[in-house]
């Protein structure tokens, strides 16, 4: 899929660098900014070791994404670093998430991340707690209107971010990994249940390796806007390669996805990072999701949304009706995410916010 | 302010040194923060890495090393230094 | 072939369409543009730089252009353009030839980590390299502007770019920045050098751009290193003063001023030490720019003596 767009073939077939020209160069740097991948491309190129197949111009650019990658890691660990000491007295166990999840556990996935947010879940009784003391240690709510303020408690699944005052650094505090109103259901009661620890503290979690990749994979293929959908992509490739190691790890997976009904979800991440990335999925659980996945008529209208949606949103990566397909998956994200008629009124609202905001 | 309070340097993340003179440049590699002190900051806040410490302790080190009386006085400018140092991120308290 | 070599006919046609590639320093920039003061000024001001051709790899893609809908015809704007987004809010139409410049210096500073990026001028001679760095208002611009019409080689008037290994200083040569009221304190004082227009009510004040010297330009790939670190300071009838500053003083002010000292890191830190062991540190006050710069010359008559 894709192998028209640089950086796609890029990350799939890294030697292929070695044949490009310096206008190849300039494209695929600038695909990747745009992608927010440029020091994850320089990960890969260090790894494989193609650094000395980048020209020197191109290189400052990628050491340049590299230091600021650097900066954005030292960022989080002093924030997660904060966020334990402001919480440590209250004794409630927290679980990150996503990005702060890959770096606390060392895990590839995090090499070369720009973090913006930090996410976090606690139980659904604690948040209260949680949200007083992190305003007591110097945390504010993010200015929102009464609308917006709704949105986030009422129908999403979160309090409002909340922004370090001096810092200016923001928190997500969750108690669930999907809206409220979401269709799909995973039990966050089961999710901390099988959490694990990082480096041994029990107060500072992470979800256990199948729901860390369930959830990534939900996280995407639930999601409407896909500017970060090949960053996302790679995350999830990482993940498989990382935890593939282990062979129970992949019956696991697919015991788990059931279980938690998030089989949909797990059907798209392992065919389309297969299909990008040429992830190494075993054959065996490519069939399993298969069966559980969407009749063949509906495969390939996601696979031609995906197809345009999942690569940097920057112009050389388009192609014909790319605009339409990322519209599309931007109603689907919502949809999936709120019941209609809360949906039509928030689409409509946003549009009207949006417009004022141009002028 | 209780003087029972043992403190010490932030841990889990570097201090980095450099001086000139009477003035040290101190990076702390968690916060990513730059702080310039004098000898007097800088001689408690290295104490505090070697080992933890409470303001009786620093008062004596700091009486032996300026040639100071320890009284009230010096007390009261740990005390305050102290809490000022906990707010740059560079020390913490020991529970 | 230079920018100047050009017909202002062709310059025009080609920034309109695939643009024009400039090297400055060690950037190259491609840059297009529909607009008229843009194609004008930069004719004026970057007609000593080379006209590349054949260029594979671009460090920047810019234009300069006017909004689509309503801002084009009523209160226009115009807007930069960072390859397809957009990082600024426009600003009036008739500020597109600063903003450009403005522009050139966000690339730089938000794209150029391999350098620590100070915000400070920097000027040589005779192998004797001076930062200046300094916040707005302290007349650092004025005194860059006055060293480099009195033949002093301009680095930059703005951006100081140190490599990180070997502190080499990076030159960019590119027009000076000048505000209110020393645009006319340079005119009177380089009658001989070219000048934008001015611009009136942007957000510095009323700017005009002065162009680099020619000397400056072709030396831009000479790299040197920094000898000293001056914190410049105008103050109205004051007398000329050189003073020793401390370094520890000189490490704060260099880091709080600096573009991208905190994200560096530890890397950041060692870098400036390095720096700041390696260089004299002063202030400066000064209100006679004459006097001012026989003092620099000064300075780097003693310096070259004991290099």
């Amino acid at each position: 899929m894709r192998d028209d767009c640089l950086i796609v073939r890029a990350f799939s077939r890294p030697e292929i660098v070695a044949s490009y020209n310096p206008c190849d160069w300039d494209v695929l740097i600038r695909q990747a900014r745009r992608g927010d991948i440029l020091a994850r491309l320089y990960v890969v190129l260090q790894q494989c070791q193609l650094l000395t197949n980048v020209p020197e111009s191109a290189h400052m650019h990628l050491i340049s994404a590299w230091a600021l990658a650097q900066k954005h890691e030292r960022v989080l660990r002093w924030e997660v670093d904060r966020i334990q000491h402001a919480l440590n007295e209250t004794g409630i166990p927290v679980v990150l998430l996503k990005g702060a999840a890959y770096l606390m556990q060392d895990l590839p996935a995090a090499r070369g991340r720009f973090y913006a947010d930090i996410d976090i879940m606690v139980s659904k009784e604690s948040l209260p707690v949680v949200e007083r003391a992190l305003l007591i240690h110097g945390w504010m709510t993010v200015k929102l209107d009464a609308y917006d303020q709704r949105y986030y408690r009422k129908w999403m699944h979160e309090i409002p971010p909340m922004r370090h005052r001096r810092r200016q650094t923001v928190i997500d505090v969750h108690h669930r990994i999907l809206p409220e109103t979401t269709r799909a259901q995973p039990d966050a009661t089961k999710l901390f249940a099988a959490s694990v620890p990082v480096d041994g503290n029990e107060s500072l979690r992470t979800l256990a390796p199948v729901d860390m990749l369930l959830h990534s994979a939900t996280h995407l293929f639930y999601e409407g806007e896909l500017d970060h959908g090949l960053r996302d992509l790679l995350d999830l490739h990482e993940l498989f390669v990382t935890f593939g190691e282990d062979e129970n790890f992949w019956t696991k997976l697919q015991e788990r996805a059931q279980e938690l009904e998030l089989t949909r979800p797990l059907y798209y991440a392992m065919r389309y990072t297969y299909g990008f990335l040429k992830t190494p999925i075993p054959l065996s659980s490519m069939r399993q999701v298969e069966a559980e996945g969407p009749n063949w008529l509906l495969r390939g209208v996601m696979d031609a949304l995906y197809k345009r949606a999942l690569v940097p949103s920057h112009p050389s990566c388009d192609v014909y009706l790319t605009s339409l397909a990322r519209w599309l998956l931007y109603i689907r994200g919502h949809y999936l995410r709120m019941p209609l008629y809360l949906l039509i009124p928030h689409l409509i609202r946003k549009a009207f916010v949006k417009e004022k905001k141009n002028k | 302010m209780s003087e029972q309070v043992r403190w010490r340097a932030i841990s889990g993340f570097m201090l980095h040194w450099h001086k000139w003179g009477n003035e040290h440049i101190v990076y702390n590699a968690g916060s990513g923060d730059t702080h310039l002190f004098n000898d007097f900051a800088a001689l408690i806040l290295s104490s505090l890495q070697e080992e933890a410490a409470m303001v009786d302790e620093l008062s004596q080190l700091c009486a032996s090393s300026f040639k100071q009386d320890e009284n009230d006085e010096l007390h009261a400018q740990i005390n305050e230094l102290l809490l000022e140092l906990d707010r740059l991120g560079v020390i913490e308290r020991i529970h | 072939m230079k920018i100047s070599d050009l017909s202002l006919v062709d310059l025009k046609q080609r920034l309109g369409t695939s643009g024009i590639y400039l090297r400055t320093g060690p950037f190259v920039t491609r840059l297009q543009s529909k607009i008229p003061s843009v194609v004008n000024n930069f004719a004026r001001l970057y007609a000593n730089n080379s006209l590349l051709e054949n260029i594979g790899f671009v460090d920047f893609h810019v234009s300069l252009a006017a909004p689509h809908g309503l801002r084009r015809w009523y209160r226009p704007q115009v807007m930069f353009h960072f390859d397809d987004q957009v990082p600024f809010k426009p600003l009036p139409y008739q500020q597109a030839f600063p903003m450009m410049e403005w522009g050139l210096n966000w690339c730089i500073s938000n794209h150029a980590h391999q350098y620590l990026i100070l915000h400070s001028a920097v000027i040589e001679k005779n192998g004797f390299a001076a930062i200046l760095p300094a916040p707005p208002g302290s007349g650092k611009s004025t005194l860059c502007a006055g060293l480099v019409s009195r033949g002093w080689r301009l680095l930059s008037d703005e951006l100081g770019l140190i490599t990180l290994e070997n502190l080499d200083l990076v030159p960019l040569a590119r027009p000076v920045n000048l505000k209110n009221q020393s645009i006319d304190v340079i005119k009177r004082f380089a009658p001989q050098a070219i000048f934008s227009p001015e611009f009136a009510d942007t957000n510095k004040g009323t700017v005009a751009l002065m162009q680099a010297p020619v000397s400056s330009v072709t030396r831009s790939n000479e790299f040197v290193k920094p000898a000293c670190i001056i914190i410049p300071k105008y103050t109205s009838g004051a007398a000329t003063h050189l003073e020793q500053e401390s370094k520890g003083n000189m490490f704060m002010h260099v880091a709080d001023s600096a573009f991208n000292y905190s994200l560096l890191g530890l890397t950041g830190f060692k870098t400036l030490v390095k720096l700041i062991d390696r260089c004299d540190c002063y202030t400066f006050t000064y209100s006679k720019l004459e006097e001012a710069i026989r003092t620099f010359d000064e300075l780097a008559t003693v310096n070259s003596i004991t290099c």
